[in-house]
């Protein structure tokens, strides 16, 4: 295995359901990411942008195949082994539900170094210099209650990267936000990308996250269909 | 790993305040629950014990020697001497005891005649151990062993229609099975807050009434409290091999409907603990499930941001546990403070007209046990253990992926 591949996947390949009602989420895929690569999914709703997305982040098993995250093999660890791997190695973002309601925005980025084990001082450190990065300073005892749909994304963000993951995921990230603060959202992933050489890989229907990814992958019936790799942004 | 733990302490404390009002109804729930589990159940306890005592303070005692005879057929003909040695052994052994005299009695007054047990006592010694003790006499008590003055108890006063300074006949039979007739002067009435003894019971000094049968050292019991009573089986050995002949029962084997009663009770406590507690149960089980279950989101969102299940687990118990543990502080605090209050006694004269019969003091004094607060607050512990152990546990079998889609 080459070692630069932050990502790699062997036939990979998802069932859901049982006999008649089985659906095959994910077909055979193979495929890798490099290390600081930007990836969008893109993909008919039901084509297993999704399905995929969480494979890689070791939130699901396959039916077979094989998922690689670094050196490690996902397919044979255990729930714990995961949630290890999940914590130092991975950061998320979703649509929505980002964000530990009873937690102020800093809060919320310190909870993974918390688990991880950070010591208060750096931690705060850190977590204050993400969300000024992310533009949120003002706003760092702010619960999520209390901001916008774009300020919690970007909090979520910050907190996925406070840790300085290998890969970062994001399923729809902007789903819930206008198009302006899609922009500055996905300016920010850009930015992010391009400083910490963060790899990500991100699900989306928008053209608007499309055009911030550096290489585009169509799926269809849960296979790829398209990957354009070299491919110089729009 | 003190972070985590500060962590979740931190979370599970702002997760208790976001849900005030709910978690302060809980805790409050809890508390009443068993404030009232603890009142009941030292009303209950204060039952038994005035039961027992009552039992105990009958002429009874911890221990009582008769002959087998008097226990069939309790009359002079029937009754002992106790050797001196047994009883130098018995003053030697910082034991109280005491012997009495009691004769089955016709009682006349000049209106009157009722059956009586005519009890030839030693006020000095039953002023440390039976209800003589306890008694509100007026006129005058009996002075010594010697006295050959009565003290009637105040019902039987009333029913023969007799008081203090009046006389009244006796007619008992003596130890050689003859039928005699004694004058006594009533020279104290008793008040023995309406219990039976007021009515049982005609006091005569014991010497006095010995002369009067010709018998002296005649003796139908002897009588024991034990400064320790759990040492009674081995003093009911030891009497009964320092007195063959003679037989030797605990309070519990004289008075075997009492102490039936009181295990009865001891049950009906236990099946007042099972229904509260489990009505308790299932508000409590209710209410942490469905606080579970409301967020199941945030737990999912835990689980995918690489949380251990059992960090997870340990940070929703935690949480419920502090309802618990304040619910059950104030409900320690209440079930005290109401026992507390009604200290001095509870009157159940207005309700229960009939509740002599049972045994009942008019004024009943509950008394709070601490193994009964113990078993209450340890099961009240296991279960709200449980019933939040239970919902965590299902939240976090969940795929985190699938908890924050909002399935459950
Ligand atoms: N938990 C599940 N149980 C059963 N079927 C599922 C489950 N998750 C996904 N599927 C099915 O797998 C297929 C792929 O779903 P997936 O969510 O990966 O699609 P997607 O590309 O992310 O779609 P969308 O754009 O709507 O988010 C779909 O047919 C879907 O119905
Ligand atoms: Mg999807």
């Amino acid at each position: 295995m080459k070692g630069e591949n932050v990502v790699r996947t062997l036939a990979l390949t998802r069932d859901y359901g049982d006999g008649a009602q089985r659906v095959r989420a994910l077909d055979s895929v193979d495929f890798t990411v490099d290390k600081g690569e930007f990836v969008s999914l893109a993909g008919p709703s039901g084509s297993g942008k999704s399905t995929l997305l969480n494979l890689i982040g070791g939130l699901d098993t396959p039916t077979s195949g094989e998922v690689w995250v670094g050196d490690d093999c996902l397919t044979a660890k255990s729930a714990a082994e995961l949630a290890h791997i999940r914590l130092h190695r991975i950061g998320f973002v979703f649509q929505a539900y980002n964000l530990l309601p009873v937690l102020s925005a800093r809060e919320n980025v310190e909870f993974v170094m918390q688990l991880q084990g950070v010591d208060a001082t750096e931690r705060r450190e850190r977590a204050d210099r993400m969300l000024d990065a992310v533009g949120l300073a003002a706003l760092a005892d702010r619960r999520p209650g209390d901001m916008s749909g774009g300020q919690q994304q970007r909090v979520a963000v910050a907190r996925a990267l406070v840790t300085e993951p290998l890969l970062l995921l994001a399923d729809e990230p902007s789903a819930n936000l206008d198009s302006e603060t899609t922009e500055s959202l996905l300016g920010l992933l850009r930015a992010m990308n391009e400083r910490f050489a963060t790899t990500i890989i991100t699900a989306t229907h928008d053209p608007i996250v499309m055009r911030y990814a550096r290489r585009h992958i169509q799926l269809k019936d849960g296979r790829i269909v398209a990957d354009d790799i070299g491919r110089p942004p729009v | 790993m003190t972070t985590p733990l500060l962590m979740i302490a931190r979370l599970g404390l702002r997760n208790l305040l976001r849900y005030r009002r709910r978690n302060a109804m809980l805790c409050l729930a809890v508390a009443i629950g068993l404030g009232t589990l603890l009142f009941a159940s030292a009303f209950l306890r204060g039952w038994e014990t005035s039961m027992r005592e009552d039992a105990i303070d009958a002429f009874v005692g911890d221990l009582k020697v008769t002959s087998d005879a008097w226990l069939r057929d309790p009359v002079a003909e029937h009754g002992f001497t106790l050797p001196d040695d047994v009883a130098l052994s018995l003053d030697s052994a910082r034991v109280i005891w005491t012997t009495r005299l009691l004769l089955p009695a016709v009682i006349q007054s000049e209106r009157e005649t009722r059956g009586v047990q005519l009890a030839g006592i030693d006020p000095a010694d039953e002023a440390h151990m039976s209800f003589v003790r306890k008694v509100v006499i007026t006129g005058r008590a009996l002075a010594d062993a010697d006295d050959t003055g009565l003290v009637l108890g105040r019902e039987l006063a009333r029913r023969l229609d007799t008081g203090e300074g009046k006389r009244v006949v006796l007619s008992l039979q003596d130890p050689h099975g003859r039928n005699r007739e004694f004058g006594f002067r009533v020279v104290g009435i008793f008040d023995a807050e309406g219990t039976g003894m007021e009515l049982a019971f005609a006091l005569t000094g014991r010497a006095a009434l010995q002369k009067k049968l010709d018998a002296t050292d005649l003796q139908t019991e002897v009588s024991l409290r034990l400064p320790d009573p759990r040492a009674v089986h081995t003093w009911q050995q030891t009497l009964r091999d320092a007195l063959p002949g003679l037989v030797v029962n605990r309070w519990e084997q004289l008075m075997p409907q009492i102490s039936e009663l009181i295990g009865f009770s001891n049950s009906a406590i236990w099946i007042w603990y099972a229904v509260l507690l489990t009505a308790l149960a299932f508000g409590i089980a209710n209410t942490f499930i469905a606080a579970v279950l409301e967020r199941t989101r945030e737990l999912g969102l835990m689980q995918v941001l690489g949380m251990k299940r059992s960090l997870i687990v340990l940070q929703v118990v935690i949480e419920s546990m502090w309802i618990m543990v304040v619910g059950l502080a104030l409900g320690v605090i209440l079930g005290t403070f109401a026992v507390w209050y009604f200290s001095d006694g509870i009157d159940l004269s207005r309700w229960a007209a009939g509740a002599e019969m049972f045994g009942l003091r008019a004024v009943m004094v509950p008394r709070l046990v601490v193994a009964d607060v113990q078993r209450a607050v340890v099961t009240m512990l296991l279960l709200g253990l449980a019933a939040s152990l239970y919902p965590a546990w299902r939240a976090v079998r969940l795929n985190g992926l699938e908890a924050l889609r909002g399935r459950t």
